[in-house]
Parts: C-alpha cells; structure tokens; sequence
C-alpha cells in the first residue's frame, strides 16, 4: 500500500491578529460594534486590546429596535455621544448578519453621519450567512484592508515611499525588500507604523503599492483609481519561481536591484530536502489553515512529487493564479472543499504565533524550515 | 447612554446559557445561527475536556429565505447524531428571531424522523445568559417529566443539585456542592447543569427527597419538580469560610457584593453573621424581583452605583477593576458570565479558602476593627 502524508503548514497567527484588531490600527480612530449581545460577545477576547485602551466600544440592540428601524437613530446618537467623549478622527462602525438581512442601507447612513459629525465613518459589516452558502463568498465586503485605505485622499506631489498594504501587526524589517529600498532612498510605508493619523494619511503620497495578499490587492486597485498610486502583487508564496518573479518586478519598478541570491539558494536546499521526504508515496495537502496551499501544491507537483488530493476550507489561501495553473498541469489532482467536512480531516497543527509578520523570502523560508521539521 | 457599553464587554447572552447547560450532558444542543453563537461560547466560555455537544445549524443566506428547519435537521443528522444523543435541544438566535424559525415544529419533526426525545428552548440572542440557562432547564424538564407520572419512589438522603452551571457557578462551585453533599452523607441523584450529568440522571430527579437551589436561574426548575413530584428545595450555597476569624468588627465595613445572585448573598451572610460587614448585593442576572439589594442593567448602573457611596470592599468579576479602578480594596470572584475564561488561571470561581482568607484581610485593612 502507497505510503501516504499528510502535509499542513499552518498560518502563522499573529498577535494581535483578531477581526477587532484591523481597523483600529489606524492612529485616532474608533470602532464601534453595533448589534445583537450574542454577536458582542464576540470583542470578549478578540477586542480585549483595543477595548482595554478605549478604542472600542458596543451598542447593543434589541429585536424591536432592528425590526422597526430604531437601531438607525440609536446608532447615529451613540455615534455622536463618541465623538463628543473621544474626538476620533473616524469612526468605524462593525455591523453583523442581521443588518444584512434587513438591508441596512450602509452607504445612505455613511454619508447621513459623516454630514453630521464632520468626520470620516466606514461601515464594515460582517456576514456570517456567507460562511456555509458554498462557494467563496465573502464575510466582508468590502474588506477591512479596503475599509481603512478608502481613507487616504490623493495627494499634491508624490514622495519616494513604497507603502506595504494588507498587514496589520509591525513587521521586523528582515526582508532584502527593506535593505534595497532604505539604499535607493525609499521609505517603507504601514499602517502599523503611524502614529498619528495625519502620519496615516500621508500614506497617500507613496509613489508605490505593494500589495500583501490579494484581499489587498483590491485596495491597491482602488488607491490607483483614486490616489493615482501603482502597485504591485507582493504575496507570500511557495513556488520559488514566483516569488523571484515578484522581486524582480519590484526591482524593475523603482530601477534597484534587490539582492535575495541567498535566500533563493537557502529556499531552493530546503525544497529539495522536502521533496526527497516525500517522493517515497502519496501526499496530501490539508489547507484548511493554510495561506499558501495552491502554491505549495504546484511547486511539489513541478519537482515531481505525486500530491493526490488537496483540500481547502473558506479559511485557506486564494491564490488563484496557482489554483488556475494546477488545474492544467495535475489533472489528476482530488481537488475537495472541506467546509462541511472538516471535523472528519487529519487534525491541525497548532497554529504557530508570531507577533509580526515576515515577508517575502524570509516567510518563505520558514514555512520551508516549518515543513522540514514536521517531516523528520 | 442606554446600551452602550465603553468599559466592559457586554456579557454571555442566553444562548450561551443553553450551551453550558447541554455541553455537559449526553444529549445535544443545535442553535439555529450561522456559527456566532456556539463557537464564541466554545472557545471564550468552555473549558472543560469533555465532547462537545452543542453545534451551529450553519444558517447560510438561502436558509433566511426558504426557511431553516431542514438545515437544522440535517446539522443534527451530521454532527449530532453519531455521538447517539440521548436527547436534542433547539435554540434559537438573533437571525432564527428574526425570520420566525418555528423551532417547535423543528423539532417535532426532529423526534419523528431520528427517534431522539426533541424540545426547543426559546432562545434569542438578545438576553443575558440566565434566561437561557433557565429556559434550557425548563425544557428539558418537560421533555423529561410531562408524560411521567407524578408519583415517585423517594430515595431517603438524597438530593438533586439544580443550577451547577459553569457560567452560573463555575466548574469548581459545581465540585465544591458535589463533595460536601456527599461529606453530608447525601446521595446525588443528579446535578443539573454540572458536568456529566446524563439523561438517566436527570429523568431520576423526581425521586430526590429534596433539592438543593445553587444559583437563581434555576428556581423555576425547583418549583416545576416542586409542582410535580412534590420536591422541597432550598437555596444551598455550600461555602467553607474557616479562614474567617470569629471577631466581629466594631464598625462595620461597607461590603458591595456583585455576582451570581444566590453566591452574592450566600457571601453576604456569611460576613454579616461574622459581624465583619455590612452587605449591599448587586447584579445583572436577577431571575426574580428580590435576587439582589440593587438590580443592575447595564455598564451604567455599575458605575453610578460605585459612586452611590464610599465602598470599603467591592467583590466582583475581575473585569470590574475596569469599572472600579485600580484600587486595594477589590476582592476578584471570577464570574464566567462577565469575564468568560480571561481570569481563570488568577481568580477564583467560587469563595473558596482562598478567597476568605483575602476577603477577611481586605475587610480589615478598611482599619474599622
């Protein structure tokens, strides 16, 4: 019988990392959670930080107010009873399931309560119904990445900076990227960096996008529609080849060269190690908690490694174009979406904790090392 | 500003009260939402190793439309029933409130089709957890007991512990009331709410000589078997208070007690029979209009009561140092319900010798001896 392993390199969990944590990040700002007190509950341990530094608050609301409409004047008062205690300069406002289904019109009430408070309010709402209605659907939309940079407005002049979109805790700055820009006189723009939010909102001015992850890169999208500012995929990936490819373009870009010869090298040993580990039979990739399981599964497949089966939950990485390519060199491969079935898989690894994020080569290499490990 | 909550996060909800009753029994509780409700309670409220037993009926967009009861059958096909309940609960949810899910009619046709004694337990989303609690009781006391016949063979010394609840009482006031029944030569026929509690013990309740009442929310359940069987019960909140010194204090410490109802004034008298006190209790889940001195709401009422007046010792939730202020004079007694498990590894559940001893010493730093 074909020897067969199973193969999970989970997300690294980052701290703080939670739903609660993304649009606070931003310097002055507050989040309000508007909804039912079984939703609320919630922020208990997702909202602990911010809640602890009063940069969120609850409204709760009762069926009659949702079913009447109530919960509209209700939210439009609190809101004004915060700016008056903790002059924000924007209001971010969580919504839940229930104000999808009543069609809670976000956008009238946006421009309602900005007229009102004179500051900037974005409504993220959160759509749980999403989860189980098969096929990617999304929970939020528009995204939370997208939520916080439809804050920026197009500046005067641009200045040498390449803004990182599509992260949220402060990144060691590790990566060949940081080392090649600070020589060719860029500054690294992220959100996690600014302190203030006029710091924040000169993000603006960057002369460059690079985009982290591809919810991200709708936001670039749209800054390059509204701020004039190009971007580029920078996503971690495990296909080696498309990760040089991505330094490259950024090279190209901004005309310095990135030298990442070593980390290409180091990369390129560890895959080797890990195919030969594997080639002795069947693999299966479990991509429920994985960022990059497409991509893992086409440099396997590109090395030689017989990869059976893939599966993926709502919660794995997208990489489409990975997904779109594998669907045309390993035919063979038992694609399944373990949404319904995930209580039946191999169990999950713990998820490793980092509290910043790695980019590039350097996440590369640790997923690499990580997988080196949990095979020997 | 009413329901506006800046210092504390707004408490469990009932349907977190319906979890922690069922997850430690062997039947099964399915909740009619998208996955909210029971994965908050799992991983903020529930931290005993025991097989899950409550799941999410995993409500996607086209169940608003059509209507959830199928998908609700079809979760318990999947997820509950290998597990071979020996009874199923359905609640409801802020969404499953809001498009009318007849939970009723669910699970009727829940009984007929997998042959699992079937009740729904009228749940919202919108309430704090004791309503749940109480209403899960209730529930499963009339699947169990309406078609039984009221007469009873009673077992002599023996007891029921209704309301053992870990966001009630927590899992280690549940152990405490298990072992000192037993100390008392009492045979417990069942603890409703507490871990392990089957089925077969349960539908034994009626032969208890008397029940004993640990936490407020489940007095209705007292009386129902009251009611029926003709069961005496009492309030009985078992607390070891040897670390108390027998002196009484000539001038009495003000002494604000926030919690659980029946454990806030089984606190209350203890110190007030030691003459070491003088006792104001206070909460958010009354079941009944004399639960406390001074029923609370909200955030708000918490606060302008810490200011009504000059609090010697305040004893509450660990979170409520948000609310008091760093301050000597706090006695933490961790409430599940307020905190969920952020103060478990540091603050007790249950007045235990531990939480006397500091009791005791914070009551005389007041210097009113």
């Amino acid at each position: 019988m074909t020897k067969q392993t199973v193969i999970c390199v989970p997300e690294v969990s980052l701290e703080p990392g939670s739903i609660y944590d993304c649009l606070p990040i931003v310097p002055e700002t507050h989040l309000l959670f508007a909804g039912p007190l079984a939703c609320a509950r919630h922020g208990l341990l997702s909202g602990a930080n911010y809640h602890k530094a009063g940069r969120i608050s609850y409204l709760l609301t009762n069926e009659a107010e949702t079913a009447s409409g109530a919960y509209i004047k209700k939210l439009r008062r609190c809101a004004g009873e915060i700016l008056a205690e903790k002059s924000p300069r924007a209001l971010f406002i969580m919504l839940c399931c229930s104000d999808v289904i009543i069609s809670t019109d976000t956008d009238l009430l946006r421009e309602t309560m900005e007229d009102e408070l004179g500051i900037p309010v974005r409504f993220l709402t959160v759509n749980r119904l999403n989860m189980y209605c098969g096929g990617d659907k999304r929970l939020m939309l528009p995204t939370q990445t997208e939520i916080i940079f439809s804050l920026l407005k197009r500046a005067k002049a641009k200045k040498p900076m390449v803004n990182l979109i599509g992260t949220l805790s402060p990144k060691k700055e590790t990566d060949a990227l940081f080392t090649a820009l600070k020589t060719a006189g860029f500054a690294v723009g992220t959100v996690s960096k600014t302190k203030t939010f006029d710091e924040f909102l000169s993000l603006s001015e960057a002369s460059l996008n690079l985009a982290l992850n591809t919810d991200a890169s709708a936001a670039c999208a749209a800054m390059e529609k509204t701020l004039g500012i190009p971007w580029l995929p920078f996503y971690s990936s495990m296909h080696l080849g498309t990760m040089s490819s991505q330094y490259e373009a950024i090279s190209q870009k901004l005309n310095t060269p990135i030298d990442v010869e070593n980390e290409k090298a180091e990369a390129a040993g560890l895959m080797e190690e890990i195919t030969a580990a594997l080639n002795a039979g069947d693999v299966v990739i479990n991509g429920g908690m994985m960022k990059n399981p497409w991509s893992l599964c086409r440099e396997l497949y590109e090395r030689g490694v017989f990869v059976s089966t893939l599966y993926y939950t709502r919660f794995s990485g997208k990489e489409p174009e990975h997904r779109e390519i594998l669907s045309r060199i390993a035919p063979h491969l038992n694609i399944v979406k373990a949404d319904d079935i995930v209580e039946k898989l191999p169990p999950l690894p713990e998820r490793r904790k980092r509290p910043f994020a790695l980019l590039g080569f350097f996440q590369t290499l640790d997923d690499l090392r990580y997988l080196k490990e949990s095979l020997s | 500003m009413k329901d506006y909550w800046k210092l504390l996060v707004p408490f469990s909800p009932d349907t977190s009260g319906f979890c922690s009753v069922i997850n430690g029994t062997d039947g099964a509780g399915v909740i009619d939402d998208p996955q909210g409700c029971v994965t908050n309670y799992l991983i903020y409220e529930e931290d005993r190793k025991i097989p899950q037993r409550v799941y999410n009926s995993q409500l996607c967009n086209m169940d608003v439309v059509f209507g959830s009861e199928e998908k609700l059958l079809k979760r318990f096909e999947e997820a509950a029933l290998p597990t071979n309940p020996a009874f199923a609960l359905l609640g409801g949810s802020p969404i499953s409130a809001l498009i009318g899910t007849d939970l009723e009619s669910a699970a009727a046709t829940l009984e007929e089709r997998f042959s699992v004694p079937s009740a729904a337990v009228n749940l919202t989303g919108y309430l704090y957890y004791h309503e749940g609690v109480r209403e899960t009781y209730l529930s499963l006391a009339r699947l169990l007991f309406e078609r039984e016949k009221s007469e009873k063979t009673i077992i002599p010394d023996s007891v029921n512990l209704l309301g053992c609840c870990p966001l009630d009482i927590g899992v280690s006031g549940c152990e405490a009331a298990e072992k000192c029944a037993r100390e008392n030569g009492q045979t417990v026929l069942s603890a409703w709410g507490g871990t392990g509690c089957s089925l077969k013990d349960m539908k034994n309740a009626g032969s208890a000589e008397k029940n004993l009442v640990m936490s407020a929310d489940a007095v209705p359940l007292a009386e129902y078997l009251r009611e029926k069987y003709g069961t005496p019960w009492e309030i009985w909140v078992p607390f070891e208070p040897e670390a108390l010194q027998k002196t009484a204090f000539a001038d009495l410490p003000e002494c604000l007690i926030i919690g659980e109802p029946f454990v806030s004034r089984g606190i209350s008298r203890v110190l007030e029979k030691h003459g070491l006190a003088r006792c104001l209790t206070a909460g958010f889940f009354p079941t009944s209009p004399g639960d406390y001195d001074h029923p609370l709401k909200e955030e708000g009422d918490l606060l302008s009561l810490l200011r009504e007046k000059r609090w010697d010792v305040v004893v509450g939730d660990p979170s409520f140092q948000s609310v008091c202020g760093k301050w000597n004079g706090f006695v933490p007694l961790l409430h599940r319900a307020v905190s969920g498990l952020l103060y478990t590894a540091s603050a007790p559940e249950y007045p235990d010798v531990a939480f006397w001893s500091e009791m005791y010493e914070k009551l005389k730093g007041t210097g009113k001896q």
